[in-house]
């Protein structure tokens, strides 16, 4: 019961996060300084020609219908044409979107699977050699650019050592398409080979998103079974005489996962903004990549739709985070 | 070997700070018989918690250091046992552990049910000793449940199936308090540690709490080590009461001649400061010393008006005023004072 007035209270608050999210890219996008019907219409087009093309994109209209209209068509999908390719913005968002999810999740993945035990480990034994090598660890992770980690990477294991592939995102066309997550497909499929591929072409990329995340999830993990190691009941638990790795592994984690979890919505955010670099530098072709083509070539309406797209992601995984802390603290306010 | 259950000897503990070694127990002995309720008071910082975590092996591994002497339980010598094998087989078997404050000890995001089964999984009296890893079978379970509604029948809890269903927070303090006593029971220990637990509760319930904890102790026979600096919670548990200062036992006696023939003038002055209908308010002058460089002798010489220039060349000796009545005092002087009054408690 509790949980689902939780679902609901957290539902109310989405839809005006979204408009407010569409408010400020629409507004962005008109405040900036120049004028894509100019840009469309070319350099020698006369008048009339622009006139005409900005009653052909609405930009005629008043400022409040250009925002109702665009907000309409974004409930029914529609997010406009690509200026300058011409084919509407949703479609080539959405060819695009499992590539850059399947990167995120899996950068999440590994990056929590990696950083919360051993964010447990430096707190468990801390100010100890494992301790130091851990933070040493955790401050390159927030220091090192992502940039120049992938260039590295790049150089190293695929240049040099030929372990991985260079950049893309598999070898041929890929498995059957059912999902668009290639590791996925592959295995519903059985096509082992794709696997193989998508799976070496995932490694460098993710490598070098998770690796930041990894150290913050770390971070935060620690300081959290700090706190918990402190408590009374944790006292309480050891002059019981409960095992030593039952009041590390489940009653310590368990408290300090409520303040992880918190930081893998926000570390989502981080990714998704992550890969505009790294998609760029792999050539992985997903949102952030379709992203940086679009501003190198002045897309207005793709820029508004990526921004549109990855916003609304971010709210929505934060949904889901508070819903989840939610659920692992029964304390929590609703 | 005679039937002490818990023999404390000349237990030196101390802690590393930063401006040295705090001496907290200056070589400690304190005994408790089987099924006897011990009170140990003294001031905030006499080291009663320090004695307490110490006899449960729980002192903070990194910064305390005991020196010398023994605590034998039951036959076991306790400070010889490894971490592993005192976690197993000591704590939460043979003694366990009432905390302070009923609210933080709980783990915040468990149900009490499950806590309490987590207990039983590894502490019940039908768990084997040693036998960690082995599955805890339903038909264990089901016995174990059964315990535990009933000893939460037993500490007058109302509706157990449904207190069992609710986290930690969701319940009165009283009823946690009334929940931790039942978790001290449950394994079926020889000792009860009781680490002033009802300090964190309001007045009203304090006597209630002390009350059950006395009449399910007496029942089972179980002793328990009851610390506190309200001495009118002592008297109305304790058998027997020993009075902590700074680090050093100097008074132990009966309850009765406690409060009526107190004999160490730290006693005596702890007793006066008691609220008293006849007369205002009197704390005892100058301070706690600090542990890191304590007085010599007696420790609380300095504060003491019948102190003699021995107490402060020497620890004065055990004396035994009266059987069952101990002293550490040089002056002879500290005979029964006059009769104290009554004490309004």
């Amino acid at each position: 019961m509790r949980i689902l007035y939780l679902i609901f209270n957290r539902l109310v608050w989405f839809f005006p996060t979204v408009f407010g999210l569409l408010l400020l890219v629409f507004t962005i996008s008109h405040i900036i300084p120049a004028d894509p019907v100019a840009f469309l219409a070319g350099d020698n087009a006369t008048n009339e020609q622009i006139a005409d093309l900005r009653a052909q994109y609405g930009f005629d209209k008043p400022l409040y219908i250009q925002f109702i209209n665009y907000v309409l068509g974004t409930f029914q999908g529609d997010l406009g044409i690509s200026l300058y390719t011409q084919r509407p913005i949703s479609d080539d968002l959405l060819g695009r979107l499992p590539a850059t999810l399947e990167l995120t999740f899996v950068s999440v993945l590994i990056s929590a699977i990696l950083g919360v035990p051993l964010g447990v480990i430096a707190a468990v034994y801390r100010n100890s050699v494992a301790d130091h090598i851990l933070r040493l660890i955790t401050v390159s992770g927030l220091a090192i650019a992502s940039f120049w980690l992938a260039i590295l990477f790049q150089l190293f294991f695929a240049m040099e050592l030929q372990w991985t592939p260079l950049q893309g995102r598999i070898d041929g066309w890929g498995p059957d398409h059912i999902t668009g997550f290639f590791l996925l497909d592959s295995l519903l499929v059985g096509d082992w080979e794709s696997f193989g591929s998508a799976f070496s072409h995932l490694v460098l990329p993710v490598a070098t998103l998770a690796f930041p995340a990894m150290a913050t999830i770390m971070r935060f993990t620690r300081a959290g079974v700090l706190d918990a190691i402190n408590s009374n009941y944790v006292l309480y638990e050891q002059a019981m005489g409960f095992p030593e790795r039952i009041i590390i592994w489940k009653y310590i984690l368990r408290n300090a996962l409520i303040g992880t979890v918190t930081q893998i919505g926000l570390i989502f955010g981080l990714l998704l903004a992550g890969t505009v670099v790294v998609e760029a530098v792999f050539d992985w072709p997903g949102l952030g990549l379709y992203a940086v083509q679009s501003i190198m070539n002045s897309d207005y309406n793709a820029i508004m739709g990526f921004t549109l797209i990855t916003g609304t992601m971010f709210i929505l995984i934060n949904l889901l985070v508070d819903v989840l802390q939610g659920v692992m603290d029964p304390r929590s306010e609703l | 070997m005679d039937n002490t259950l818990l023999s404390v000897k000349g237990l030196e503990v101390g802690f590393d700070t930063e401006q040295g070694l705090a001496k907290v127990l200056d070589k400690v002995n304190f005994e408790i018989m089987p099924g006897e309720i011990v009170g140990l008071v003294g001031e905030s910082g006499c080291g009663k918690t320090t004695l307490a975590r110490a006899i449960l092996g729980v002192l903070p591994k990194n910064s305390a250091r005991i020196s010398s002497g023994t605590i034998n339980f039951n036959n076991n010598e306790l400070l010889k046992l490894s971490s592993k094998d005192l976690a197993d087989n000591i704590r939460g078997k043979l003694i366990t552990f009432i905390p302070q404050d009923p609210l933080t000890s709980f783990n915040p995001v468990f149900t009490i049910g499950a806590q309490m089964m987590d207990l039983m999984k590894w502490k019940s009296p039908d768990s084997v000793k040693g036998k960690y890893f082995t599955r805890y079978k339903k038909s264990r379970q089901i016995t174990d449940r059964k315990r535990i509604i009933d000893l939460l029948h037993t500490v007058q809890l109302p509706d157990p199936e449904g207190i069992l269903r609710k986290y930690p927070h969701e319940v009165s303090g009283g009823q946690r308090q009334r929940l931790m006593i039942a978790m001290a029971l449950l394994p079926e220990p020889r000792m009860i540690i009781a680490d002033e637990p009802t300090t964190a509760l309001d007045v009203t319930i304090q006597a209630q709490i002390l009350k059950l904890l006395r009449g399910v102790a007496v029942d089972r026979g179980v002793s328990v080590l009851f610390t506190t600096h309200d001495l009118g919670a002592a008297y109305e548990i304790c058998d027997r009461i020993t009075v902590m200062y700074a680090g050093q036992e100097v008074e132990t006696a009966i309850s009765n001649d406690f409060f009526s023939k107190p004999r160490h003038p730290y006693t005596r002055k702890l007793l006066q400061s008691l609220p008293n209908n006849s007369q205002t308010l009197k704390g005892i002058p100058g301070q706690i010393p600090a542990l890191i460089n304590p007085p010599s002798g007696c420790r609380f010489h300095p504060r003491c008006d019948e102190a003699i220039s021995e107490c402060a060349k020497l620890r004065p000796a055990v004396t035994w005023p009266k059987k069952g009545h101990m002293l550490r005092c040089f002056n002879s002087k500290s005979a029964p004072a006059k009769e104290t009054k009554n004490v309004v408690i």
